[in-house]
């Protein structure tokens, strides 16, 4: 006997002599979506989930192949060249006043802004459901010293902790060494939220029904509890990236960055502000290749949480 | 009531020890020899510079270095910096500056942010929610090193109606762009969190109550909606007074604020380890103990949050 029962909805018909129609029938063999292929089906259903997806892609090459959008070497500066305005031959965006080419430096910006970015949120994401997983799904003691530990980290002025941790390692090359400051207090709004998480998902009944089928507690933790607390983690994580590439670029503005005449945008930024009122547009476009930036991250963030909870919306 | 007092109270002093011990660590282990770079090129006894260490205690081992540091802020004596300036006359220079910029910056909060968040959460789906809703999110992506340039460019710049720099102006017109830049780092969240309070209240039961009594509209917003959607709201506020009153190092530095963020700033450029431990501890402990406050006001006002067990 096969089970494919197939519950059929039945229309009236008009004239009393003809047979009832059946429409719409219901395939009971569909595969249900689950709680991904749900929030999938939701996000692609979203027009502001295209736009920064688009963006993304465009920085993401620019990353990787760099030369497919411009020849020039960003670090390549004729002073001969100095200041050309926006279209000038050869220089789609202009020249700094070094004789930078603008638009071959926000290209090869997007590199370590990226870099620092991503790794930083993997690392901070990491790092921070481990340490909410293990707070809340153990309890007692263990959540006591973490939450405390968490505080303390929250509780230290960051620009500040930042700057010193950076007067502290001049020597190390720049995207290293700001990967590792910004990934030791990157993790403690993750860890937050994961701990409350975990807290409202591990007394849930498929938590119970596993410690009776006999599932270690280590197994509850890591198999039940934490794939069901992750999720928000994934959108604040998304909007996270946005903000350790701004926080790069302040950090860099303020001259304790990338150093030397690597391409940044918070560099170029620094350079261009001494010729605001000559060569605004110097300033302007790396400062808007910024925003769009992290306008990318917050967009794709926000239609992630959408897509994943979609009640707190309305 | 009480219990929950000690208790926070009871936790807060690890977070004291743990951060305050952080950063006398990073700011002490900063490279380079601050007693001697006080003398320049010139030359300098070996015995000349014993007598400075000494006096700084920066001879004895870390540890004790630290407990120095914390006898000295506990009978309220804050030390002098290397440059032989009391801290305490540091502080009293450069706070009233960042005081009035973070309070201009804590108006715009409130005026924009928990003025939108009431109008949008009573009128949520509508366009005027919609169109709030997506523009903070485009406000927030702007950083403040991007928007404190581009309101110096065109309100000083090209229209030529606002200063473009502070320096020493510190009056209302000067503080006008950067208290906006300050305030709009959080003026987001401000609006997307009192809009969510607004609107989880404007369904509740009591509301209905009141409507069903026969309440005119305008009363039920200000007498049952409002009084009860703020308490989050308030909360959220007091912890940013706080961050606002700390200094805000960006801001300051791209206006040119002679506040407490631009003073730690070129304090650590220069090694003046003193008064950047001192500052930043007074303002650790600030923060720890408005902390503390609020929570017990939270609780206070929310019996909530006392018998459930702890808010994450």
């Amino acid at each position: 006997m096969t089970n494919t029962i197939s519950a059929e909805h039945f229309v009236a018909p008009f004239n009393e002599d003809e047979d009832v129609i059946t429409v719409d029938a219901l395939d009971e063999t569909a595969k249900s979506l689950g709680f991904w292929g749900e929030a999938w089906a939701r996000l692609k259903r979203n027009p502001l989930f295209y736009i920064p997806t688009a963006f993304l892609i465009v920085l993401l090459v620019a990353v990787f192949f760099p030369s497919i959008f411009t020849a020039i070497d960003p670090t390549y500066c004729a002073i001969t060249d100095s200041s050309l305005p926006v279209g000038a031959p050869g220089h789609l965006l202009g020249t700094t006043t070094q004789g930078c080419d603008v638009f071959s430096r926000l290209v090869y910006g997007a590199q370590p802004s990226l870099q620092i970015g991503i790794i930083v949120t993997l690392l901070g994401a990491f790092f921070g459901v481990i340490i909410g997983t293990v707070a809340g799904y153990m309890g007692g003691i263990l959540d006591a010293i973490l939450t405390r530990l968490i505080e303390i980290f929250i509780s230290l002025p960051s620009m500040l902790s930042f700057i010193v941790f950076l007067q502290m390692m001049k020597g190390v090359p720049g995207v290293f060494k700001l990967i590792f400051i910004f990934s030791v207090f990157g993790w403690m709004s993750i860890a937050r939220l994961m701990r409350a998480n975990v807290m409202a998902a591990k007394n849930q009944e498929f938590v119970t029904s596993a410690k009776a089928l006999g599932l270690s507690n280590f197994g509850r933790m890591f198999q039940h509890v934490l794939p069901n607390s992750i999720a928000p983690v994934i959108a604040v994580a998304t909007m996270n990236v946005g903000a350790w590439i701004v926080l790069e670029a302040s950090i860099s503005y303020l001259g304790l960055g990338l150093g030397g005449n690597s391409a940044s945008w918070g560099m170029d930024i620094s350079n261009a502000t001494n010729t605001m009122i000559v060569a605004p547009g110097m300033l302007f476009f790396p400062c808007l290749v910024l925003v769009l930036t992290s306008l990318t991250f917050i967009l794709l963030g926000d239609a992630l949480q959408d897509a994943i909870d979609p009640k707190a919306r309305r | 009531m009480l219990n929950y007092v000690l208790k926070r109270i009871l936790q807060a002093i690890p977070v004291f020890i743990g951060s305050t011990l952080l950063i006398y660590a990073l700011v002490f282990l900063m490279p380079g020899d601050p007693v001697r770079a006080l003398f320049g090129d010139k030359p300098v006894s070996e015995a000349t510079l014993t007598i400075i260490r000494t006096q700084y205690h920066l001879n004895e081992p870390f540890i004790i270095q630290y407990l120095y540091f914390l006898k000295g802020l506990f009978t309220f004596d804050l030390g002098v910096t290397f440059a032989g300036r009391e801290i305490i006359d540091v502080i009293a220079s450069v706070f009233p500056n960042t005081l009035m910029l973070g309070t201009l910056a804590f108006v715009f909060e409130v005026i924009i942010g928990v003025g939108l968040g009431i109008f949008v959460g009573l009128k949520r789906g509508s366009f005027a929610d919609s169109f709030t809703m997506v523009s903070s999110l485009v406000l927030v992506s702007i950083p403040p090193l991007v928007l404190g340039y581009a309101l110096q460019f065109l309100f000083g710049i090209q229209l030529k109606v606002l200063p473009v720099t502070v320096g020493t102006h510190m009056d209302f017109l000067h503080l006008l762009m950067p208290s906006f830049v300050l305030a709009t780092v959080s003026i987001a969240t401000i609006i997307r969190l009192t809009r969510a309070s607004i609107s989880d209240v404007r369904g509740a039961d009591f509301v209905r109550t009141a409507r069903a009594k026969g309440i005119s509209e305008g009363l039920v917003i200000r007498r049952h909606i409002f009084r009860n959607s703020m308490i989050p709201v308030i909360t959220y506020l007091g912890i940013d007074l706080v961050a606002l009153f700390s200094g805000a190092i960006l801001t300051e530095q791209i206006f040119n604020i002679q506040g407490v963020g631009n003073t730690l700033y070129k304090y650590i450029l220069i090694g003046e380890a003193p008064a950047v431990v001192t500052i930043a501890t007074l303002f650790l402990i600030l923060y720890i103990v408005s902390n503390i406050v609020i929570d017990c006001l939270y609780a206070a006002l929310d019996p909530r949050i006392r018998y459930g067990k702890e808010v994450a």
